[in-house]
Order: structure tokens, then sequence, then C-alpha cells
């Protein structure tokens, strides 16, 4: 049978989400121990963290910064500072010269402390100007709808059977049906989650059932499965059954991630440091191969300067997070990194002092395997697209716009993913002649 | 990217046909009513893949658009980017066939040439496949095809194995109200086929759960309890206009609190109670669009300052209409709260809500035109929203109905264009309207309203209706139209869309030829192969091949029930909610415990449900199967039998093996027969007592058991029971239960067998989806 077709048929079977032993190793129950051992092998790749800066951020205001000639300059591209304050790191990274009320200088210190990490792509063709549209080509690296994100993508790859593997707190995170996808709600409650077994979940002699009874109720619901396969034939139905029984592989391993959560969490107003709190933490736990992390509030039309820098200053705040709690859980520098958005903003301002929307856009990558302290891509003075050699990465006129895909096209490398057969079902279409090395 | 017409007309009029339809029956379309094996076409399909694929979209669309050459005639196509676009493309030649030239039909003369010019020059022979087609369509508008109301499925269901009419009404029964079916209404459809389930199902949704449903499944499309806690709503009543606080001077800490919630809640469910309003009393669902009132509770009516009659003013749950002063309602339209969920902005103009309205009441998702590439160093024009093409493919559309919205701008509340400083509508935009049909002049007051009647009088609308209930009840989205022709599996998607679509724009016509009763939208999505497919029939060699497993791939609804939904089966199968206690919220239903981490929405940042299981809710259901187990198996047994739920045909004191270990037959016997029950009660599946099924629960019964008597035989295993397993007191009332019905002790470890089952039945497949 075509290789194709056949995973085809297997991922709407369910074969392909379902493990052969749905709850683990033969024999193991499904129930507690002071040290339950882990039903499958931790993930220890790099955690693959995508932060959604939702709405359209502003690039020109963050990363590839245009300013305004003086406060009266009736064509200024950012009235909240000048062109001659642009600030430039020793790397050569132009950002603007941003920051907040404690901080006048918060963006400075951000570039200047990260220089040698950040990867900054300006001049990303969005080829979109609508919100649902730009996230979709963003995050799947295709304009029209249907791919799973990459963060899906690779914790389909490497994490289908774990509890969590592709956490998300929000902006796109379509599946396709290719790995479960979790969304964090009140941590409290996990405690009972992680041991559905005990009626008091900090009592692990309080059990519901006795292990014996846990254990044959166990092994009849594997026959059952058995059964329930053997006599239901409607692929989708099949599927199904598979994705059940298969997010039954990880429960004990949920336990692990109450170990490394900490005791509490961020209430700094910035949520994307939560987010980052529990991401890190099932990481931790290696449950988790691939996070979303969001944050809205950058639809800026009216009141552009008061309502879009402070959502810039969170997402670089939680860049800086990022940083700072791998290296709290001991897990520093085992990430990959993409912020992104919608797209980006027109140039200048309307008449409520807002910015709409503008088909071009930025991207800031770091972590493991980029190369950081480098700019790819450029724009004109009034944020219009400037071409590239692919090979090269100079602006070229004969050359090409760095499109979502391209960057997609070196995600999947750099993952390692870029061959697994599961991306014959969602090829990118990047010719041989425009393909791009971004990232090393 | 990959939108490749020439392969796919290729792969649709060869292949996919043949595929769709076998080669023996394929639709041969033939310039008739019927096909050349007697199969009639209807004159939509025809237009597709007779007219449509190879002429219009090959040929005509080249000029024939809003942004192309020939963009200043009468003939304007819509590309297939453009949601409805068959519909309308087929609707627009419908139209210019009434012209004509000295008696001949003008679309046959112009692309020929004959006696007119063609600005496009000779672009149809006339001997061609392609004319005779298109003059065939003509033809056909005049003298309409007998199969315009059958729904041409070919054998795309054969082999499905389908719910009876009993397993049909259980799974109908819980998704309109989340209770099991009575044995009496059983009795009413058994063996009488699926349409004797309409008066059952009528009265089915009288019911006040079946409402509460309505609510949740509008609720998701709407969004609108997003401003349902707190003073959420009440906080977004204009303070200059209406006595939002009204409870505010009331003394009382708790009554205050609870006057706030009532009226909140109150203003919070206005959109969505109009709907249960205009279902409930059987009127016509457009008038969720243009009801010249709204919807009002005893409180929210006080924080609106309207008089407003009730039955009971204490009532926090009644509804009834009333109006605004000076305010022309249109329904939902002008509804506050589904103007605030969906705000604009001072540039914005609206816009955003005219693509919600697009999305939700005409069933067109305009951000799908978004996915066309668009070049951002092209639009330099000036207005690019009036001028360039870029842009006019959207704006074109959206535009007129935002400046139809003219009386409600960023402040959410009705606001005569003409008394504020802006006096008229925005120059540089497209003028009011809905599609070509402008607003009539002296209706500017009234805008939303007249909006609201030519969005009800458009096809697009009862279609609509038919996608929310349909998702709904099956938790699917409807099927979109596949156009990557390079998709391994194309055909098939093609394939599964046109049938599914076939079947959807039939139960939208019922709609419309029965005074607009959503009533029966749900019963016919209730009776469709899609709701009550199971299963499907292997061939003679026991194996579905691999192009029927990518036909069949998106039917059959295994829905991983919403927290909402499984709330209600826990406690219509066990007789008990899953809560803390007794006082508190269920768990599933509540955003701080299991709703978000179940795959449950918000109504704000989180609107979208989660299908497909992950870890956390396999241990939720896991929990909730143990839980469950321990609160309910004990308290069944302290029933008398004729009132059980769970344990009709057993006694606690019932063990399957005497002392000696010989096998008791009659209790092994009503051990079986419980769990039949259980099978049935629990999982709606129905097994003769020695089906294998039965003996496999018997069996974990029996380990269960014996492990259990073992071990309190031994003493490592206590014969009291744990305390929340026990029965001591009435659940509800919280008081003691006599002494006799009371089980606190399980010396004979059949409480605990049983238990044993019901969490095995509770974590279920079945139980956990429908």
């Amino acid at each position: 049978m075509d290789r194709r077709k056949f995973l085809s048929l297997a991922s709407l079977a369910g074969l392909a989400v379902a493990s052969t032993d749905a709850f683990g190793r033969p024999g193991t129950p499904n129930t507690l121990g002071k040290n339950p051992t882990p039903l499958y092998e931790a993930y220890k790749g790099p955690l693959y963290i995508m932060v959604n800066a939702g709405g359209g951020w502003d690039p020109t205001s963050l990363c590839d910064p245009k300013g305004s000639a003086s406060a009266e300059d009736p064509d200024a591209m950012n009235r909240s500072y000048r062109t001659s304050d642009i600030g430039v790191t020793p790397s050569g990274i132009r950002y603007a010269p941003l920051g907040t009320m404690d901080n006048p200088n918060y963006f400075r210190d951000f570039f200047e402390k990260h220089d040698k990490e950040l990867l900054v792509i300006n001049g990303v063709d969005m080829a979109t100007n609508g919100h649902e549209t730009g996230q979709v080509h963003t995050w799947s690296g295709r304009l029209a709808s249907g791919y799973p994100s990459f963060a899906a993508l690779a914790a389909a790859v490497y994490g289908r059977d774990l509890p969590m593997s592709y956490l998300s707190f929000g902006g796109y995170d379509d599946t396709q049906g290719q790995v479960a996808r979790t969304r964090s709600g009140n941590t409290q409650a996990l405690a009972r989650i992680a041991y559905p077994d005990r009626i008091d979940p900090n009592n692990e002699e309080s059990l519901f059932h006795s292990p014996a009874a846990s254990k044959a109720i166990l092994d009849a619901q594997l026959a059952r499965k058995d059964r329930l396969l053997a006599h239901e034939q409607l692929p989708r139905v099949q599927r199904a059954i598979g994705m059940m029984y298969a997010s039954r592989t990880g429960s004990n391993e949920l336990k692990r991630l109450q170990q490394f959560l900490p005791e509490m969490l961020d209430n700094s107003g910035n949520g994307l440091l939560r987010q980052i709190q529990v991401a890190m933490a099932a990481y931790k736990a290696g449950i988790t191969v691939a996070v979303n992390l969001d944050i809205g509030g950058f639809d800026t039309h009216g009141n552009h300067d008061q309502n879009q820098i402070p959502q810039l200053q969170k997402v670089i705040e939680g860049l800086d997070f990022i940083t700072k709690e791998a290296e709290r859980q001991g897990v520093a520098g085992n990430y990959v990194v993409m912020a992104g958005s919608d797209f980006g903003r027109t140039p200048g301002y309307n008449d409520t002092n807002g910015k709409d929307h503008w088909a071009i856009s930025s991207v800031i990558a770091m972590g493991k395997g980029i190369r950081g302290g480098r700019v790819i891509g450029e724009t004109t003075e009034r944020h219009d697209l400037k071409s590239i050699d692919p090979k090269t990465l100079k602006v070229s006129e004969s050359g090409i716009h760095i499109e979502p895909k391209h960057i997609h096209m070196n995600l999947r490398r750099l993952a390692g993913i870029e061959a697994d057969e599961l991306m014959n079902f969602y090829p990118l279409s990047v010719t041989a002649e425009e393909e791009m090395n971004l990232f090393s | 990217m990959t939108r490749s017409h020439p392969n796919r007309t290729k792969l649709v009029t060869s292949t996919a046909l043949v595929a769709l339809f076998g080669a023996g029956t394929s639709l041969g379309l033939a310039g008739c009513g019927e096909a050349t094996d007697g199969q009639c076409v209807p004159t939509s399909e025809f237009f597709r893949e007779e007219v449509w694929i190879p002429t219009l979209s090959a040929t005509c669309i080249g000029c024939h658009t809003s942004s192309g050459a020939a963009k200043a005639s009468d003939f304007i196509l819509q590309p297939d980017q453009v949601p409805g676009y068959l519909d309308a493309n087929l609707k627009t030649l419908q139209d210019l066939s009434r012209y004509e030239v000295d008696g001949q039909k003008l679309l046959l003369i112009k692309p020929t040439q004959r006696g007119v010019t063609h600005g496009g020059g000779e672009q149809l022979k006339v001997d061609s496949e392609q004319y005779e087609a298109l003059k065939e369509l003509l033809n056909r508008f005049e003298n309409p095809v007998a199969c315009e109301d059958k729904v041409n499925v070919g054998d795309y269901f054969d082999g499905i194995e389908q719910l009876d009419e009993v397993a049909t009404l259980r799974k109908a029964t819980l998704a309109l109200t989340g209770r099991l079916p009575s044995t009496q209404e059983a009795e009413q459809v058994r063996g009488y086929g699926i349409d004797a389930l309409d008066p059952v199902l009528d009265e089915i949704m009288k019911e006040d759960a079946f409402f509460e449903r309505l609510t949740e499944i509008f609720n998701d499309t709407l969004l609108t309890d997003r401003y349902i806690n707190g003073n959420d709503a009440v906080a977004l009543l204009a303070a200059d206009k209406f006595p939002s606080y009204w409870y505010e001077s009331v003394e009382d800490d708790a009554t205050r609190n609870t006057l706030q919630y009532y009226s909140n809640v109150g203003i919070a469910r206005e959109a969505l109670n109009l709907i249960v309003h205009v279902v409930k009393n059987d009127l016509p669902y457009t008038e969720i669009l243009t009801a010249d009132y709204m919807m009002f509770t005893p409180y929210s009516a006080k924080s609106y300052g309207v008089d407003v009659t009730f039955k009971d003013p204490t009532d926090p749950w009644e509804i009834a209409p009333g109006k605004l002063k000076d305010v022309p309602h249109a329904g939902i339209l002008t509804s506050t709260m589904f103007l605030n969920r969906f705000p604009t902005t001072a540039t914005n103009r609206n816009r955003a809500r005219a693509r919600v309205i697009y999305k939700f009441f005409l069933d067109t998702d305009i951000l799908k035109l978004g996915a066309r590439p668009l070049d951002p160093t092209s639009i330099k024009t000036v207005n690019p929203t009036m001028n360039n093409a870029n842009c006019t493919v959207c704006h074109e559309l959206i535009d007129p109905i935002a400046a139809t919205f003219q009386n409600y701008q960023a402040r959410n509340d009705y606001t005569p264009l003409d008394t504020t400083e802006q006096m008229t509508w925005f120059t540089d935009m497209r003028l009011p309207g809905f599609g070509d049909t402008p607003l009539p002049e002296g209706d500017e007051k009234i805008a939303e309203q007249w909006l609201a009647k030519q969005i009800v009088a458009d096809d697009r609308f009862s279609q609509s209706a038919v996608r929310v209930v349909w998702k709904g009840l099956t938790g699917q989205d409807l099927l979109t139209e596949p156009f990557d022709a390079a998709h391994p599996d194309y055909v098939h998607a093609l394939e599964a869309y046109q049938v599914q679509d076939r079947v959807v724009k039939s139960i939208s016509a019922k709609l419309r030829d029965n005074n607009y009763d959503l009533k029966l939208v749900f019963k016919e999505i209730i009776k469709t192969d899609y709701f009550r497919a199971k299963n499907v029939r292997l061939p003679a060699d026991g194996v579905l091949d691999d192009d029927r497993k990518a036909e069949l791939a998106t039917l059959g609804t295994a829905q991983y029930m919403t927290p909402e939904q499984l709330d209600r089966k826990i406690e219509a199968v066990t007789g008990y909610p899953w809560r803390p206690n007794r006082d508190q919220p269920d768990f599933l239903t509540n955003g701080n415990e299991y709703r978000i981490f179940y795959g449950g929405i918000d109504s704000n940042s989180i609107t979208q449900r989660i299908s497909d299981p992950n870890g956390i809710m396999a241990n939720i259901a896991i929990r909730l199967g143990n839980e469950m187990s321990c609160l309910a198996t004990a308290r069944d047994f302290s029933a008398d039998p004729s009132d059980r739920l769970l344990f009709p045909y057993v006694e606690r004191s019932f063990v399957p093996e005497d002392d000696n270990q010989f096998a008791v037959p009659a209790v092994t016997d009503a051990i079986r027969a419980n769990i039949q029950h259980l099978y049935d009660h629990v999982l709606g599946e129905s097994y003769d007592l020695n089906d294998p099924e039965i003996t496999a629960a018997y069996n974990l019964f029996v380990n269960i058991w014996k492990d259990g008597k073992n071990g309190v035989k031994a003493g490592t295993y206590s014969v009291d029971l744990a305390g929340a397993c026990r029965s001591t007191n009435d659940y509800w009332t919280g008081n003691e239960l006599p002494e006799n019905r009371k089980i606190a002790q399980d010396p004979d470890y059949t409480i605990r067998a049983w238990m044993g089952v019901l969490s095995f039945m509770l974590s279920d497949y079945k139980f956990l989806h429908e």
C-alpha cells in the first residue's frame, strides 16, 4: 500500500494516535505509588514554545523600529520615539527605544541582555489582513486552514503518548487530530486529577478500590477496548476509541507535573509568566513537548501607543522569563522559542491615534539550534517589503519575500521532523530555489 | 499552496464521480432531469458538475468578477473562495437567463458571438459539450426537474448500520435534555419506523432541560455567556440611560448580591433568551433577527427601567418580551449583549460586526476570503477598500452591512446617526445595503430592522441555523469543500462534502418550507444517517478496503461529550450529580473546577471546545467513574428495588458462590440480569444474558468479590465502607436514613464489587461518547 495512504488511514483509524498498549506496560496497574514509574520515557528534547501576540502586533514598535523625525512629523511611523533614538545592540539588532514608567529602558535592557540569543526576522509577508487567517499562516506556515500548528506537529512526532504533549493557552492550536491538546485551567484542581484513584488526593492510603480491584477494572477496560475495536468499524469511531484509550496512557505522568509546579504561580498581571511556569513544570516532568503561549491586546485600532507598547513589553518580559524559568527548573537553554503575531500594523496613525491591519510582520526566535545576534530581512522606512536572496539572505531586488512557510521549513528542520512521514500530509510548498537557511 | 482548478476539474468530473457513485451508478449527467441510469440529478448538482467546473470556473471567471475585465457587466461570478459561491452563481445565471435578444437567450448567444458582441470574444462553440450543458441548464430554469426535493446521496450510506428507533431516541433524548427516555417513550417508537420519533421528540422539546441545552448550543456561537458572572452584563448598560444598578440601594448584603446575580444573568442571557422564546413558542426562527422586541426577566427589566408584565415577578428565570423606549429592535442584531460581545471601533466602522453577521446568520465565513494571497506591496491605491481588488473582495460584501449598522457604533446602543455630530455615513465607504440592494432612502433610522429582513429572506440564513444545530447535536462542524486536489484524500473528502452538503441543504429547505420551525431541524438531523450511523457492515472478505475507509472517514458522530452534557448524563444515569457536596456547583460545569480542563469554554478567551480527549480529560473521566460509583452504589441499594436506577435485580446479600464455593444459580442469574440492565442503562447497549460482554462484566464482579471476600476474612480489608461511599442519609435533604436502609458496612464485599463494575462502565467509551 502507498505509504502516505497507509498513514492517512492509520490516522483515521486511530492507529496513529493510539498506543499499542493503551494503558502502559502490561501488568502495570493504573494505581498509585509513592514514586510512580513513568509508563513512557520522559521527553527530553527541547521544549517548543510558540508565543502568540494575538491581534496583530506592531514590529515597528519592537524589532523593526521606525520612529518619527520630530514631534511635529506628520508622517511619523511612531510618535513614541524619534528615529534618531533607535537602539542597536552590539550584534546589530535594532530595537525601539521604549520602556515602562518604572524602567524607560526596558526594551534596551531586554535586547542587550539577550543580544546573542535573539534572531529577528523582519519583513515577513503575511499575505493577509484577516486575524484568523494571519494566525493560521503564522503558526502553521500555510495561508489556508487545514494544517496543524508547528507545535502540534512537533508534539505529534515526539510525544503522542504523553499526557500533556501539546499544552495550549490559546492562539492557533489546531491539531488536525494528530495529537491531543491540553488546555490549562485551575492548577489547584490538578491534584485531584493527577490522583483519580484516591478519595483524598493527599492520602495515598485513601483509595476508592483495593489495588486488586483496580487491577481487575483496568484489565476489564483493556479487554473492552479490544472488543470495541474489533466490533466498531467506522473509521471515525475507531479513531475516537483509539484517542480515548491513548489519552489514558500517561495518567501516572500527571503526578510528576505536581512535583515541579511552583507552590505559588505568578500573579503579576502578565499572564504569560504563569503560562510559562506551568509549561516549564510540565516539560520538566517530561510530559510536554510543545506549548502555545498566548497574550492578546494587540489589535490597537485606537490609541495605539498607550495600548500596544505595554503589551509588547509583556511579550519581551515573557521571553526573558522563559530563560529564567528554564534555568530555575534546571533546563536552561533547552527550548526553541518563536514569537509572532497575526500580522503587523499600518504605517502611521489613523484618526483615532490607532493603527490598522498591515500584512507585513516580524518574528523573533531564540533557543537551541538558533544562531542569535542576527537580523534577517528588511523593510522600507514605510514598512513595505524588501525581497531577499534566499541563499545569501541579503536584500536583493531579484530575490523573494520571506513567508511563514520559509520559517516553518526551518522550524521543521530544526526540530528534526522535516522528514517524518506525517509531514507528507502537510507539505510546505518551498522549492529548492527558495529554501532559506534561517536559523544556523 | 495548491489550489489547482484544472486538476480539480479533472478529478471531479472523472475520478471523483466514479468513486462517488461507483462506475455503475454514476450520476451520468445527461442533458435532462434523468441521468442515463435513471437517477435524477438536481439542478444544483448539474450546475456544479456540468456548467460551473468545465465552463464558468475554467473560462468565464477570468473576466467576470467584481474586479475583472468584465466587472462593469451584469454577469459577475463569485470565486470559489467565497462561501456559498455555487448557490450565488447559480442564482446569477438564473436571473440573467431571463434576458433575450430576438427570442434568443443572451447567455447562449453572447459567449458564442452570435448576433451580439462579446468583449471577451468567442468563448464557446455552439456544438461543444459545454454549450449544450449551458443550454440544458437554462432549460431547467424554465422546466424544473422532478427531483429537486430529493437528496441524492448515491450509495454513500450503503452498508452503514444505523441505530434503531429506540437507540436513536436514547441518543436524541440525551442530546436534547441530558436524560434517558422513559419506558413509555421507548415503546412509542419501538418498531414503528424512524418517523415515529417525531411526536416523542416534540414533547421532549417542551422540557426546560431542552431549552437549557438550546441555550448552550447557541452560546457556543454567540458567546454572550462571557458576561454571566458578577456584574459583567450590568456594567455594559449605558449608565446615563438605564437604572442598571437598581439593587445597590438594598442594604442587606446577601439580598443585594442575589438581586445583582438575577439582574446580571437576565441581561447577559438577553440574546439567548430570545432564541429560547422563539423556539418555545413555536415562532418562526426568523424572529431571532426580526423581533421588534427584546427579552427581559423581572430583574433585568428593572435594570433597564422597562415595564414588562410577568406571570411571577419574583421568578428570576421567567422571560417575557418588552421594548426599550424609542428603539427599533431587530432581534439579536440590536441586542446590547451581542453588540458588546462583538464590538466595533471608530476605524473598524462595524466591519467586524458585519463579518460576524455573515458567519452566524448567513453561513458565510468572510475570513475564508482572507485565505487568498494578498500582496501588501500592491496596495497603493487611494482608499483601497473601495478601489483595490485585494481589498474589495471582502469589503464589497461586509461594508454595506457595516454601514447599515449605522445607528450602533462604538457606543453599542441605539443612537440614530442623524442625531450625532457625524450626521451621515462615511463617504469613503460603501453605502448601506445588503448585497446589491441599497437601504431605501428614509429607512435610515430603522436600518437594522431592514437589514434583518434582508438576511432572513436569504437562503443562507436557514442554512446557518442547520449549521448551528448540527454542531450542537453531533459535536462536528459541517464539512467544508476541499480545494487542494493534491491532497491524498481529496477525492474522498470531496465526496463526503458533497453528500453532506446535499443533506444539509435539504434540511435547510424544509426549514424554510415549514415556517422556520427550528424544532424541525433538530428532528431532521436526528433522523439522518449521520446522527444514526453506528457501524459499517464488513464485506465478505471481512476487511473494509482503504478507499471505503477513506470515504467514510467523517461518518459516525463519536462525540466526546462536552462537560455540560456529561454532567447531565451522570445525574440521569446514577441519580446523583457529580459535585464536591450537595450545596456546591457540579465539577464539570464549574469554571474553577473541571469545565476548562475537560475541554469546555469560558465564552471569553476560551471559545473553542476540545473534542479529542487528552491526559487530563482521561483522568477526570477515571475520577468521575470512581467517585460516582462510590457515591451511588450503596445509596442505590438503600432504596426499594422498584426505585433503584442501577441495581434493581440484586441485593447486597447476593453472592455468586456459597461457603463451599459452589455457584448459586439463582443468584448468578440475578447478577447477570443486573449486569444486562447496567449495559442498557449506563451504556445504551443491549446484550443477551449469555453474551461475552455480560460475561466479561460478570467476571469482573466475581474477581473483585472473591478477592474482597478473602481479604475481609483475612482481616486485610475492612468491613466498613469508606465514608464517602456509605449510604447513611438522604443525599438531597441530608436527613438521616432509617436504620434498615443505612449501609455503612459491606461484610460480603458485594457493594464494593458492584462499585468496581460501575466504575468500569462509567469510564467506558460508550458512556463518555454519544
